[in-house]
């Protein structure tokens, strides 16, 4: 009996420690991509359900990934560290995520890389704007001095950015009261008075403003590189993919750059919208009024150090990083 | 509301549930009673949302009753919300069933080994309070995005109270019947699979409800959290599309969900202690 | 001798064996996802000790606390109202039942309309948590207790109110109690639950910007934190249940 006893938990013990060192077994999140008996690669890409992940959908519904070979799968994820561990963990090879991240990853020593532009911010399409309540007084970010504002999460663009703007407009940062808060909860809190400001993204500013909650004052991404253009969002992939398989890497990249042309170009704005709806079941009046992102093709560091720069001037970094340390070199 | 939330039906003092058992056959011929009165109630609390939505509580945030449930007509009609409730009651069902088994394996195996419990008993005491919400991004690293790691979640949470209750069902065994199984010639082994084990099926049982309720909360939220598949990804859907209506026609839906559930529970759970208390009536034979 | 062998020193033999697995693999790992045992000991040291365990975690519980307390109080009160009254549980059963389902994070624009973007909608998110096990518990035990004995009492003319609080009440007690405790890790997961959706402090915050930093040191650190809370809670909750028990019994 003794022994029967002893049997079991010996069993028991094996059982766990093989549990526990299965676990530390999934470490190596190798995402190599194999190539179909077509010639075909397979991938599957991660991206966000609203207009900056809209490249993934469309490339999928008009086929451009086809065309360069690729049998894509596109996954819809919540946030970036879901992307960041979607990539990290082999289950998708590439993301599309904010450059912050990417910096932040770098700088915690992740190794993952730019492999391709996604919404470039221009003067005439920020995309982002720091909105109030109707009926308040504060008119400029200069009155936005030791008040309550709410942002998406904590060292983004939209947090950082913001900073940015208050601080050109002389406003002391540690007097702000920084909040968290989902762009879906922006126009109730501006309902009920919550908060005095909050950094919105679109399509929301178009329902707060629709729903005559609140009005955008300015749009702070204008800060982070003096008007001139920067990339919003990019797609990222493990290093390691881009060194192993750069012609994988180049495949997505032709394939976007087809989807950038068919999305850029104005005369198919009605079909792009329809694409977006099909997927993120956007209403019909949020829809008429958005004004679509604009995505860029190539990645250069020009184009990505403003983040970066604005990241060490507020100190997000733990350690310092250059734009081209982020970027994959494929070409 | 006969459904009981008892993480341990045997209490201290208190006899097997005796209570619950004379009480339980009353309760039911109250039944068609209940539903009459409780839909009146319900009815009656949709009409005053109904009133107070239309006149004080106007914030373009809080549709009104009436059009949630046009909102809901329609989208069952589109096929989203139904596909999404297939999916959640699918990652559901699948996560509850592995906790089922691993709770009652794990814990009969506990039950039966003072060794193996003993040899896991703090790793397990560390664990088991871990809120599961807090173990997402390290699920999602091991398992990827989607249905795995929605499951993988669910189990987590629900299989504790499985486990501790067979442990302590079988622990709390009569052993005045252990004894007298074993005069009868039963073996180790034979006491307990035909005694320890069919006189925990009550404590069982009140585990696996108490995991149902857990289970639904966390499949919900895990897919509101990781937005992969199932109603919480229609639920979040909505919100970001700015469809409030149908959002609240999700949640309505969670909840028609819960209530059928946990009739569907309770009803699993008499037929079990019935069947349970047969078993023990020809064991007295 | 072997059985104090058993109980002392065993129990810590799987911990003991996990750790330095983990500690081994961690060393040896190429991924930045399985940091050593060590680095997760360092993070605990240097932000739980104590800039992060005033900044996140005494906010963390002081809301765990209100909303557990506000939670069961109002479980027992409508439990107890529900328990003893065969009308109001048929009227409002197949409501609670159905409110019972909802999870916390899709009630959570409600919170917000009702209590703001600060502690209360937190607070009310756990409270809503605990508030269906803790009811559902006590209305199962307010119905258990025996009607010869509510009877007596109101043939000595006991008013409704002083049945329920001298009678049924105290025979309520041991479900109450097992409801009180499943209450415990439920409100554990929605205070974390009501702190990664939003916020500026608290140990789901604390989590989620360990997470976007890539802290993976850290987020371990802020879950080996939830561990010893939960075991420590429990503790406390198994220490304050035998003296109410006992309490109970005396009533």
């Amino acid at each position: 009996m003794r022994n029967h006893k002893m049997m079991g938990g010996l069993v028991a013990l094996a059982i766990a420690a093989s549990t526990v060192l299965s676990a530390c077994g999934g470490d190596s999140g190798g995402s190599e991509v194999k190539t179909n008996a077509d010639g075909t690669a397979s991938v599957t890409i991660a991206t966000v359900g609203s207009d900056s992940g809209s490249q993934a959908f469309i490339a999928e519904k008009e086929g451009f990934f086809e065309d360069h070979g690729l049998d894509v799968k596109v996954k819809i994820v919540a946030n970036v560290p879901e992307l960041a561990a979607a990539v990290e963990s082999g289950d998708a090879q590439f993301a599309l995520t904010s450059p912050t991240s990417i910096a932040s990853a770098k700088s915690a020593g992740v190794d993952f890389t730019i492999v391709a532009g996604g919404a470039v911010y221009t003067a005439d399409n920020p995309g982002v704007w720091i909105m109030v309540p109707e009926g308040s007084g504060i008119k400029s970010p200069a009155d936005l001095k030791g008040k309550t504002i709410a942002v998406n999460a904590l060292n983004t663009m939209p947090h950082l950015s913001t900073l940015a703007t208050l601080e050109d407009a002389g406003v002391d940062v540690k007097s702000i009261d920084v909040v968290t808060l989902d762009f879906t909860q922006v126009g109730q809190a501006f309902e009920s008075g919550q908060v005095d400001a909050a950094t919105v993204t679109a399509p929301f500013n178009y329902q707060i403003e629709g729903d005559n909650l609140g009005h955008a004052i300015v749009a702070p991404y204008d800060a982070v590189n003096d008007r001139k253009d920067f990339y919003n969002t990019i797609w990222f992939g493990q290093s390691s993919l881009a060194e192993k398989q750069p012609d994988v890497v180049r495949k997505f990249q032709d394939a976007l750059r087809d989807t950038n042309a068919w999305a850029n170009d104005p005369a198919n704005e009605a079909a792009r919208k329809q694409i977006l709806q099909d997927y993120t079941d956007l209403a019909d009046k949020t829809l008429e009024g958005l004004q679509l992102l604009q995505f860029g093709d190539d990645v250069t560091p020009e184009l990505v150090q403003p983040v970066v720069d604005i990241m060490e001037h507020f100190k997000v970094l733990p350690r310092p990083i250059k734009a081209d340390d982020i970027i994959a070199d494929v070409k | 509301m006969s459904a009981t939330t008892a993480e341990r039906v045997d209490a201290p003092g208190a006899d097997r549930p005796a209570p619950t058992d004379r009480r339980r056959r009353p309760s039911r011929r109250w039944r068609s009673a209940v539903n009459l009165r409780g839909l009146v109630f319900a009815i009656g609390l949709v009409l005053l949302l109904e009133l107070l939505t239309a006149t004080v509580v106007t914030s373009v945030y809080v549709p009104r009753p009436s059009e949630i449930g046009s909102a809901l007509l329609s989208e069952l009609q589109r096929g989203d919300l139904m596909s999404g409730i297939g999916i959640t009651l699918g990652a559901y069902l699948q996560g509850l069933a592995i906790a089922a088994v691993a709770g009652v394996v794990l814990g009969a195996a506990l039950g039966a080994s003072e060794l193996a419990y003993q040899t896991f008993r703090i790793l397990i005491e560390f664990l088991r309070p871990l809120p599961s919400v807090a173990l997402i991004p390290f699920s999602i690293l091991l398992l990827g995005v989607g249905t795995t790691t929605t499951v993988a979640m669910i189990v987590f949470a629900s299989f504790w109270p499985i486990l501790f209750n067979t442990y302590y069902g079988v622990r709390a065994v009569n052993p005045v019947a252990i004894e007298s199984a074993r005069i009868f010639g039963l073996n180790r082994r034979q006491v307990f699979f035909r005694v320890q084990i069919p006189s925990a099926a009550v404590n069982i049982a009140a585990g696996i409800r108490v995991s149902s309720a857990i289970a639904l909360i966390l499949v919900i939220t895990v897919e509101i959290l990781t937005r992969s598949g199932g109603l919480g990804y229609y639920i979040v859907r909505m919100q970001v599309a700015i469809r409030t209506e149908d959002m609240y026609a999700g949640i309505f839906v969670v909840g028609v969900i819960g209530y059928v559930v946990a009739l569907a529970v309770a009803g699993l759970e008499r037929r079990i202690i019935f069947w349970n208390s047969d078993i023990r009536e020809g064991g007295d034979r | 001798m072997r059985s104090v062998l058993t109980t002392r020193l065993l129990p810590w033999v799987a911990p003991l064996l996990v750790l330095a697995v983990w500690e081994y693999a961690g060393r040896h790992t190429t991924s930045i996802y399985l940091p050593p045992a060590s680095e997760v000991a360092k993070a605990l040291r240097e932000d739980w000790m104590w800039e992060h365990t005033t900044q996140d975690l005494l906010p963390s519980l002081k809301r765990f606390a209100i909303g557990y307390l506000v939670g069961s109080g109002l479980g027992i009160a409508v439990g107890l109202a529900i328990g003893s009254s065969r009308r109001v549980a048929q009227y409002t059963g197949p409501t609670l039942e159905f409110l019972r389902a909802l999870p916390a994070v899709a009630v959570m624009p409600v919170a917000i309309l009702l209590f703001g973007l600060g502690d209360g909608m937190r607070i009310s998110i756990i409270a809503f948590g605990v508030l269906f096990p803790v009811l559902v518990n006590t209305a199962t035990g307010a119905r258990s207790c025996r009607q010869e004995r509510i009877d007596v009492a109101e043939m000595f003319g006991l008013s409704r109110l002083q049945v329920i609080r001298r009678v049924i009440l105290p025979s309520a007690v041991p479900m109450i109690s097992a409801g009180l405790r499943v209450g415990l890790p439920i409100a554990l997961i929605m205070m974390v639950v009501s702190e990664l959706v939003g916020g500026k402090n608290g140990i789901g915050f604390y989590l989620t910007q360990a997470q976007s930093l890539f802290d993976i040191a850290g987020m371990f650190s802020a879950l080996v934190i939830l561990g010893v809370l939960g075991n420590l809670i429990n503790w406390l909750y198994v220490r304050v249940e035998t003296k109410q028990l006992h309490w109970g019994a005396h009533l």
